[in-house]
């Protein structure tokens, strides 16, 4: 499903000179769920960026369902919901409308784009205000309808970067519960998160990221559980306080 | 250029998304329907306000005046009170001046001044200015001898004075009156009629409608007006499109979907486009209406004027307008959505393309301004030639078919330059996250790959400069000898430029086709002079047959004279030199290389060859070579980018000029030596040219063509 091969990708910042963002990273994943960890700046966002061809890698080769990233981008992108801390709604559109332009995106028409439209609704429950201007929807309102947008055409390959970032423990809930019930053996979901509870709640694999490079991969599992799961991660990314 | 069906999707929904846009609404629908209704509502409120208040006369002092003068100033003459006052605003009556008597100190000093009437020194001068503005005058007259023949009347004026026009008016009215009556009297004395003095009389009869007559005043703002609001209709959708994504962070959504970034863009383009255009419309609707209104009531009111008819320009005009707009509005549209897409926010966007609206007014009014004509390299001007074409159209009687052919084909070839860049932007990871680099650039780049090839945007401001150093450079060195005249703009404004670019931007000399060339290619470039010869001939010969040549040749005897002057100083080497040799390698250097390197890149080899012939052609400025010159900028690129270097092409270059010069020469017997020749040829029957020269060429041009085949296939 997903293949990356000594990906690179080096910013350039006039304060700090050359960043490599990403620095190296051979792996790949076929479905479940993929947690991504790592401290600020790791790299997480940057890789997820990549694979969803918003950035072109400077080194090393990515596939997504066969295509590769810098040769076929739509196709890619044909297989990709994306959803990230920066991937927001436009606010004069309603629910509906917004629902249906990205489903058009995707290739769904007439009686498909219907259908696909009610099973989200149900399924995150928009009904309330799929009818309302999303410049008057409430934070965890708005990210059920990106939640719903990203699925809207069943994509294999499911993008989320910090899905629950500003949302409370209700809506946060809602999110692992939607992401529990998207989980399909044909269906690869990268879930980049702070939040190691949400990680045990649903991750079948760990990637942990540290300066670029993939420090651990393996189940979340043979790490440990609860605090011991979060002493590991710590060590892994170098976080221990002195 | 084919409309996706991915384009379209993105198009509604922005269309929605600004449709839902006050601030868009307002300028693109709004605005322009009400502009004509308030300017005139304004203008009659501006008009009525300044006749309501009265104005202070102009104050005037009199010295020694005599006494008919001084009537002739308080009240005009009997003939000139009846006539209307059709000129000014005010009536005769209120321009009557104020008359001042001055205190004996000024008049004495006054009085001095002007007995120095023929040597007055600055100081005098000064104290007089004094004077006047002590005692807000505007003017003094002064009488010094009242008896003398002709009577001496001295006028001291302020001319900075803002009502010296009415003052100066009014003393002209009143001496002219002055001089009648004694004329009148001379003439009464001497038995002499009046009539005497005027055998020849006058009488002008206006017989175009007065609406026609105010059509072609105010032809020049329509066009100036709709370019305008053409832009900033496109601009605020622009804005809100690609800055105002990014601002809301719905950017990066739109880019995660699966549509490409060329259909993305195209969506934009297709709603910014539709707005500037339904502002252009209702613009010209509302001016319709508007004037049609204005007649009606002026009609009602009897004034005699009909200015109905100003709106009967008929549609076909109006849809001539709209026509002619269209690739201006698509390429002023594909600019904003390209400029403000490097804006981070929208309020950044509006700082980005407030250059871009100044160009255009500028480009615009120049082009408004009256007494300028259109003319064929006018035309070619992106947005003056539209402006002067449409200005033409709505003023004459006729339409100016050939101008307004070339000003839109100019502008459709701009349009789709400009689109086909700007619709590659989005692919550029630059363009997406503005400042990802920060690096530097060219030689002063800090840090990462620099790129091999400069880009388009450079390379045509290269150009530009090259331009811009032809026609004001060539115009310092009038003085210098003829061949520094032709060979100094070559060096200094066409291949130092571009090697400095290439310099600075640290690309290698073979990014910019500068590369060694094999003596196969060298080869080939000799085996083409002759067919390149015969193509530029054949090319000149087709037009002949189509424009008349007279219509198209400027200046083509001053090239002559230049040569003859180059060969007076140096012979024909020095002509060769300055003609065929500099021209050759320096226009190579810019056409060839670091133009179609650069805008290979912005615009794919195919736009690249044609956009480079086309520059190549504008930069000779001159219509009548025009034609050939593209044609051969075509073949030369092609050339270029077989063989990987531009100099092949300027052995072509070089002997298509020179071998062009020296039959010139030649045809007037300048030429030592080619006499014996030109005697043979023509002693051949033309039937044996016919079978010997086509084959010939045939053949040279193969080997070239064969010659001119790469070993190896060009990088990137
Ligand atoms: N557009 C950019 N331009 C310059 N540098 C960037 C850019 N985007 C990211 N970086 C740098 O790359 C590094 C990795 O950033 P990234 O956003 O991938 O981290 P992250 O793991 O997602 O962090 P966080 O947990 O804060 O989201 C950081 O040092 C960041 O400053
Ligand atoms: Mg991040």
């Amino acid at each position: 499903m997903l293949t990356l091969h000594g990906v690179r990708k080096t910013f350039y910042d006039p304060g700090r000179g050359p960043v490599p963002a990403v620095d190296g990273i051979t792996a790949s994943a076929h479905g479940g769920v993929v947690a991504v960890v790592g401290a600020n700046g790791a790299g997480k966002s940057t890789l997820l960026r990549l694979i969803a061809t918003l950035l072109v890698p400077d080194e090393g080769r990515i596939t997504v369902a066969g295509l590769d990233v810098t040769k076929d981008p739509e196709g890619v992108r044909r297989h990709l919901g994306y959803l990230s801390t920066t991937t927001r709604l436009y606010p004069r559109l309603t629910g509906r409308e917004l629902l249906r332009h990205i489903g058009g995106c995707y290739g769904l028409e007439g009686a498909a784009l219907t259908e696909a439209l009610d099973r989200q609704v149900v399924n995150f429950a928009l009904a309330g205000f799929l009818d309302q201007r999303l410049e008057g929807c409430s934070t965890g309102q708005l990210q059920r309808i990106n939640l719903a947008r990203t699925l809207i055409a069943d994509p294999p390959v499911l993008i989320l970067d910090e899905p629950t970032t500003g949302l409370d423990l209700v809506a946060s809930a809602q999110v692992v519960d939607a992401v529990r019930a998207a989980r399909k053996t044909e269906r690869l979901i990268l879930l980049c998160t702070h939040h190691l509870t949400e990680v045990e709640a649903c991750a079948d694999r760990l990637w942990l990221l540290r300066d670029g490079k993939l420090a651990w991969d393996g189940a979340p599992a043979d790490l440990g559980t609860g605090a011991g799961l979060d002493a590991a991660v710590r060590a892994h990314l170098g976080l221990n306080s002195p | 250029m084919i409309i996706s069906a991915a384009a379209w999707r993105i198009a509604k929904k922005d269309g929605l998304e600004v449709l839902r846009d006050r601030r868009t609404l307002f300028i693109n629908l709004i605005l322009p329907v009400l502009l004509y209704p308030l300017l005139t509502l304004f203008l009659i409120q501006v008009v009525q306000l300044a006749q309501a208040t009265k104005r202070d006369p102009p104050r005037i002092a009199t010295i020694g005046v005599p006494a008919p003068a001084l009537r002739f100033l308080k009240e005009p003459a009997p003939d000139e009170k009846t006539a209307p006052a059709n000129k000014s605003l005010a009536s005769p009556a209120e321009n009557l001046p104020e008359l001042v008597s001055l205190p004996p100190e000024a008049i004495s000093a006054l009085t001095a001044i002007a007995v120095k009437l023929k040597t007055p020194t600055p100081e005098d001068r000064k104290a007089a200015l004094g004077i006047l503005r002590q005692h807000r005058l505007v003017t003094a007259l002064i009488v010094l001898n009242p008896e003398a023949r002709p009577v001496e009347v001295l006028r001291l004026n302020d001319d900075a004075h803002p009502r010296m026009d009415e003052a100066k008016s009014a003393t002209d009215r009143a001496l002219e009156s002055w001089r009648k009556e004694q004329v009148k009297a001379t003439l009464d004395a001497a038995q002499v009629p009046m009539t005497a003095l005027t055998p020849i009389a006058t009488t002008t009869l206006s017989l175009a409608p007065v609406a026609e007559a105010v059509r072609t005043r105010i032809a020049g703002i329509i066009p100036l007006l709709l370019v305008i609001l053409a832009t900033s209709g496109a601009f605020f959708p622009a804005m809100d499109l690609i800055a105002g994504e990014r601002e809301r962070g719905t950017l990066e959504t739109l880019l995660s979907l699966p549509i490409r970034r060329r259909d993305v863009f195209i969506g934009k383009l297709l709603v910014c486009c539709a707005a500037a255009l339904a502002a252009v419309i209702l613009n010209l609707l509302s001016l319709v209406f508007t004037v049609g209104i204005m007649g009606a009531q002026l009609a009602k009111a009897g004034g005699g004027l009909d200015l109905a008819g100003i709106a009967g320009v008929g549609g076909g005009t109006l849809l001539l307008c709209v026509v002619m707009l269209l690739p201006l509005t698509v390429t002023v549209a594909a600019l904003a959505l390209a400029l403000a897409g490097v804006a981070n926010s929208v309020k950044e966007a509006n700082n980005t393309l407030a250059p871009l609206i100044l160009v255009v007014t500028v480009a615009g009014a120049v082009a408004a301004m009256p007494r300028i004509e259109p003319n064929l390299a006018l035309d070619l001007v992106p947005i003056t030639g539209v402006v002067l074409a449409l200005k033409e159209s709505l003023q004459s009687p006729h339409l100016p078919w050939m101008h307004l052919a070339l000003a839109g084909l100019s502008s459709l070839a701009v349009a789709a330059v400009v689109v086909t860049w700007a619709t590659r932007l989005l692919e550029s990871e630059r363009f997406r996250y503005p400042g990802l680099v920060r690096a530097g650039w060219g030689r002063w780049r800090k840090w990462g790959l620099k790129p091999p090839v400069p880009g388009g945007l450079e390379v045509l401001g290269i150009y530009a400069l090259a331009v811009a150093g032809m026609t004001m450079g060539s115009g310092l060195l009038t003085n210098a000898p003829a061949a520094a005249i032709v060979v100094i703009p070559l060096l200094a404004f066409v291949a130092l430029p571009a090697l400095l670019h290439a310099w600075a931007g640290a690309y290698p000399l073979s990014a910019i086709h500068l590369g060694r060339p094999t003596a196969r290619h060298l080869l080939a470039g000799l085996a083409l002079v002759l067919p390149a010869i015969a193509l530029s001939a054949t090319v000149g010969a087709l037009q002949a047959t189509v424009i008349d040549p007279k219509l198209l040749e400027q200046g083509g005897d001053k090239v002559m004279e230049i040569i003859a002057q180059v060969r007076a100083a140096g012979g024909i080497g020095l002509v060769l030199l300055c003609v065929a040799v500099a021209p050759g390698i320096c226009e190579e250097i810019l056409c060839r290389g670091t133009l179609l390197a650069g805008l290979r890149q912005g615009l794919g080899t195919l736009g690249a060859v044609l956009i480079s012939a086309f520059l190549f052609a504008v930069l000779h400025m001159s219509p009548w070579r025009f034609a050939p010159q593209c044609v051969l900028g075509i073949g030369l690129a092609l050339l270029c980018l077989r063989c990987g270097s531009i100099w092949p092409g300027v052995i072509v270059h070089a002997g298509h000029n020179g071998l062009l010069v020296l039959a010139e020469l030649a045809s007037s017997g300048q030429v030592p030596g080619v006499q014996p020749l030109v005697a043979f040829a023509r002693q051949v029957p033309p039937m044996t040219w016919g079978f010997v020269v086509p084959p010939l060429l045939v053949a040279l041009a193969a080997t070239g063509f064969r010659l001119s085949r790469k070993a190896s296939q060009p990088g990137s």
